[in-house]
């Protein structure tokens, strides 16, 4: 059941009614049973997955806590009679079975997604079928396969590293693994994060939920207004012929779309979330004001980079064989070999963070070259540093703009690998970008041939105005919140435009490709 | 909370494999696509050397093909546009309208004066169908049915003879 | 406080409510000079109501009898429930509706909808969704709807938007805003009537050239799914003291091939039902291919469609023993104006044909 249909807001109603009528109390066993009825409207045929990463989750979680607990006690009890090595061979031991059953947990389950990605996504048969379609929608994997799994994992090695409880009971658990509005395509919560809002009881609150209502709203008309219209356009350019300018062109268009799309439906999430009292982490702050691309990363898809800079970016770097690396490098090479566990760590976690969108050679490239370019940003910090304390701009805002622009047209670039499963492709189409000066086609009727007529231009057209201005608007905190202080009918009267803008220029239904979301199917 | 723990875990573990791929197991891998419009190699009719092909705009073909013999045409219900048939003594052409356009939407053999390009012909044998094509098409009662990407082949037979073939687009359902 | 905030959300929901409903109005379309087809399910509930005769299915029908005529000629009142590319599970659930509104005697079903068996028959499937919208969207809401809903939604239908797009049609009809035109506006309230007691009036002529070819068919066995709700009907007309009359509607194209009458005549021999194959008695109608068909012998125009209703009525007089009602005062007033009207819109019609016919000669 998509956001984006009566059925879910059938659902949706129907669930809000009964979670704030029944007793609080079970408020969460509601919320267990609606994620469980939403997975089952995908199919039942994906929930086995689901129920098997939360069962080796929930064992594990929990032998990993026994385990700590009875050695905990054993020592304990013992104390009198075990000498000081024998209490830390004990204690190493135990350690031990704990990583031993963490590990176990976690290769099992990263083994059924990469099985999944390479198997059910097929994209060598893809490739081989020359498929030049927008390789995000035409993948098959179970539903929100990347993100519960993601989220399980790190709650797994939470409770390993005894960061967070095991839960005892195997429902709130699944509740954590399942919970419907993020299941589709994140935002990536931390167990410690979400644990409070999730299980406890919330009592009736007009302003959350209208608010929860109102970021929902917000989200659709992106997602359905703004990125589904432009949709047709990205396709239409990606096309043999569209290159230097008109590639130029599809950058542009394809931001917009992966921002609008991927944004919307993470508003649309964060929203329902809201509306059942349940706070989700922010995936996105404005990302496309970022000055640099570590800056960028910062600021887009959070919960994820968060994700791989807590689990395997910091693991990796911090590891006493790195720590060793580091000493031997600094030898060695000096400030440059001290750093490359830094170097290796962002690499790994760069490829994980390809390879985690799918199996293609130019997801991989994708994850290199954010790789690259971010770590010749942190090179080139202190010549930075160094150029700016001799040379002061007088114009500091016009800086500040180019940074942005710059920071804009180098991440799109990266981004617009998605498009081009074929790396040649794609290498081709950005050369052309330095001797295919092709700018007649913005009035030579080129436009109008990619699918979308002078009236969805002009569409587009306020709608990216009007994210742009909410972006603005956001700088003085909550956009909600400042328009509580306009006029009640003004305010009334936004919201009515913004349904009927949705109703009506949503691009949806028969006529039209409904594009899943672009996110879910990672 | 010894090995045996352990080792009752890791038991559990593979319990709860076991029922992932059993029940998994159903899942079909989700390829797409006819495999017969894989197979290479296209479905079309030649006239006097003329490939006339299914959803192919009709016009250029119309006029290579002069007049015909006779023409009818027939309207949708609460459609614009026409779909058109034309008689050419040895065979029909079927347009239908596809906006401004005529499209082929199928071509079928009246006599045996035709053959297809493989060689066969109205009044040919089972045998010669089955060697010509393949045996895989036959529906079990009366017909071969063959389809290659945007063409479905029928052959219709009557007491073991080819007695009607007709090339007709394929309209996605 | 408490009383300002619901009365607040009171007031904006009733607003909500009539914008929607309004906007929905506005965008859903009229058929009043396009695809006039559309429009001609929802008429069916202005002139419901005592009429003896129902005729059900598609062109084959709504083009062909003239319910006008047969008062005129018979006093015998009747309505068509035609719409274009009735699919039959359709046409059961029209029926199923009409038996709610009015008890006619004899229902007439018209047997080239066996030949229709899926979505896929009838070939392109976004004419298919077309043509449920122009069957459905003028039903009002009942069982027989959503049945018929159900029964008859494309595959892309039930992916993209289920029943909800029927529920709702602002949801299928919601990009319209870009191409509305001046009859969405003036009949946004009251729409004209395009069809005379549901028939479509067609007064060109246009002669047939030439015999149409008579393919040979892989199969020409009617589909499990027609006979079923043949079956249907059957029973539905069983149920209520309805004679059901099967009918073979005089049109050239597509072909009614003799395998098709073999199986009609057996289910009609079966069920003890009254069939009448019109191209055998093409003669006795008096038929003039030249004059009585507007597109080459596929449908009549109106001049065919009353000989083809004289000689009808004939048969429902006779076999099935309708009375002649022109006695009963009140429906006499009802159907003179009927007839006013229908004269009324053929002269216009002929006038109309006749200037289009100096302009192009």
């Amino acid at each position: 059941m998509s956001f984006a249909s009566v059925t879910f807001f059938v659902f949706l109603g129907i669930l809000i009614i009964l979670y704030y009528a029944l007793p609080h109390k079970i408020q969460w066993v509601l919320l267990l049973v609606a994620s469980y009825v939403f997975y089952l409207f995908a199919g039942w045929k994906y929930l086995p997955f689901l129920v098997f990463t939360t069962i080796s989750t929930y064992l594990g979680t929990n032998y990993i806590s026994r385990n700590a607990e009875a050695s905990k006690a054993y020592l304990e009890r013992e104390k009198d009679h075990l000498s000081k090595e024998d209490k830390k061979a004990y204690r190493a031991q135990a350690k031990k079975r704990s990583r031993i059953a963490m590990i176990l947990v976690l290769v099992v389950n990263i083994a059924i997604l990469f099985f999944c990605k390479a198997l059910l996504v097929d994209p060598f048969l893809s490739l081989a079928k020359g498929n030049t379609s927008l390789s995000f929608l035409t993948l098959g994997l179970p539903m929100g396969m990347s993100f519960y799994m993601f989220q399980s994992l790190g709650y797994l090695i939470d409770v390993y590293r005894d960061k967070a409880k095991a839960l005892k009971n195997p429902f709130k658990l699944a509740l954590f693994v399942s919970f419907f509005p993020q299941l589709v395509q994140g935002p990536i919560s931390q167990f410690t994060e979400l644990e409070e809002s999730l299980f406890s009881e919330h009592a009736f609150d007009r302003k959350q939920i209208a608010f929860g209502l109102q970021r929902m709203l917000w989200g659709f008309f992106k997602k359905m207004v703004v990125a589904d219209r432009i949709a047709v356009a990205v396709q239409a350019l990606q096309g043999e012929e569209y290159r230097g300018f008109a590639f130029f062109i599809l950058m542009i268009f394809f931001a917009i779309q992966l921002y609008a799309d991927f944004s919307g439906g993470i508003d649309i999430a964060i929203g329902i979330a809201q509306v059942l009292g349940v706070k989700l982490p922010e995936n996105f702050n404005r990302p496309y004001f970022s000055r640099n691309i570590a800056d960028f990363w910062r600021r887009w898809h959070i919960t994820l980079f968060q994700w791989m800079k807590r689990y395997i970016f910091y693991p990796i770097s911090v590891s006493k064989p790195m720590l060793n690396l580091s000493l031997k490098g600094r030898k060695k090479f000096g400030r440059f070999g001290m750093r490359i566990p830094v170097y290796i760590g962002t690499f790994l976690t760069w490829m994980g963070t390809g390879i985690w969108h799918g199996f293609h050679w130019h997801f991989i490239l994708w994850g290199f070259l954010n790789c690259i370019f971010i770590v010749v940003s942190e090179e080139l910090t202190p010549a930075y540093e160094k150029f700016h304390s001799r040379v002061s701009f007088s114009n500091k805002k016009g800086y500040d703009i180019f940074q942005i622009i710059r920071t804009f047209l180098l991440m799109n670039l990266i981004q617009i690998t998605d498009l081009f499963p074929r790396l040649s492709e794609y290498f081709g189409k950005v050369a052309s970008l330095t001797y295919v000066f092709n700018f007649h086609i913005l009035w030579d009727g080129t436009m109008t041939k990619l699918g979308l007529t002078g009236t969805d231009y002009i569409i587009l057209l306020c709608g990216v105005v009007l994210m742009f201005a909410v972006s603005m608007i956001q700088r003085k905190g909550s956009v909600r919140e400042q328009m509580l202080k306009i006029p009640c009918v003004i305010r009334y009267g936004i919201l009515f435009i913004m349904i009927f803008a949705v109703i009506l220029l949503g691009s949806y239904g028969i006529g039209y490709d409904a594009s899943a979301f672009i996110y879910n199917q990672f | 909370m010894k090995k045996r723990s352990l080792l009752v875990f890791a038991s559990l573990m593979i319990a709860a494999l076991l029922m992932l791929t059993a029940c998994g197991g159903s899942k079909e891998p989700e390829t797409s696509g006819d495999d017969s419009s894989d197979q290479g190699g296209k479905l079309v009719f030649l006239y006097k050397d003329m490939e006339i092909a299914m959803k192919e705009d009709a016009a250029p073909i119309l006029e290579a093909l002069g007049e015909p013999k006779s023409y009818t045409e027939a309207a949708s219900c609460a459609f614009e546009g026409l779909d058109k048939t034309y008689y050419y003594g040895s065979f029909y052409l079927y347009t239908y309208p596809d906006g401004e356009k005529d499209r082929v939407n199928m071509v079928v053999l009246c006599d045996d004066t035709l053959s297809t390009p493989e060689g066969l012909a109205i009044g040919d044998s089972k045998e010669k169908v089955e060697s010509t094509y393949s045996a895989d098409g036959y529906n079990g009662v009366n017909a071969y049915v063959y389809t290659k990407g945007d063409c479905t082949l029928t052959i219709i037979m009557e007491n073991d003879k080819v007695s009607s073939i007709q090339y007709g687009a394929v309209f996605e359902s | 406080m408490r009383k300002k905030a619901a009365l607040r959300i009171i007031i904006s929901v009733i607003l909500f409510a009539v914008i929607f409903f309004a906007l929905q109005r506005l965008l859903m379309p009229k058929y009043m000079t396009e695809s006039k087809e559309g429009a001609m399910i929802q008429e069916y509930y202005q002139n419901a109501g005592d009429n003896d005769v129902v005729f059900i299915t598609d062109c084959e029908v709504y083009e062909n009898f003239s319910p006008v005529k047969l008062w005129n000629e018979y006093g015998i009142p009747s309505i068509i429930r035609g719409s274009a590319q009735q699919m039959i599970w359709q046409s059961y659930y029209l029926l199923e509706e009409t038996f709610r509104y009015e008890s006619p005697s004899v229902v007439v079903f018209n047997v080239m909808t066996m030949t229709y068996d899926s979505a896929e028959s009838v070939g392109d499937q976004s004419k298919m969704e077309a043509y449920n919208r122009m069957t459905l969207d003028g039903m009002r809401w009942s069982k027989s709807k959503v049945s018929s809903i159900k029964a008859s939604m494309t595959k892309e239908e039930k992916e993209k938007s289920g029943i909800w797009s029927y529920i709702f049609p602002i949801l299928r009809y919601h990009d319209r805003w870009n191409d509305l035109k001046e009859e969405d506006f003036r009949c946004f309230f009251k729409q004209d009537q395009v069809t005379d007691n549901g028939y479509l009036m067609q007064v060109k002529v246009n002669p047939v050239k030439d015999d149409y070819p008579r393919i040979p068919l892989v199969s020409y066995q009617f589909g499990d799914i027609c006979y079923e709700y043949l079956d249907k009907i059957r029973l539905l007309c069983e149920e209520h003291n309805c004679q059901l009359v099967l009918v073979k509607a005089p049109s050239l194209s597509p072909i009614w091939y003799d395998e098709y009458e073999i199986q009609i005549l057996d289910y009609a021999n079966e069920h003890d039902l009254l069939y009448i194959n019109c191209l055998e008695h093409l003669d006795e109608i008096g038929i003039d291919w030249n004059q009585d068909t507007y597109d080459q012998g596929l449908h009549l125009n109106v001049y065919g469609a009353e000989k083809l209703t004289v000689y009808f009525g004939q048969i429902l007089r006779d076999e099935c023993l309708l009375q002649d009602r022109r006695s009963d005062s009140s429906l006499s007033e009802k159907w003179t104006e009927k007839t006013r009207l229908y004269d009324q819109r053929k002269e216009r019609m002929e006038k109309e044909r006749d200037q289009e016919a100096d302009i192009q000669p």
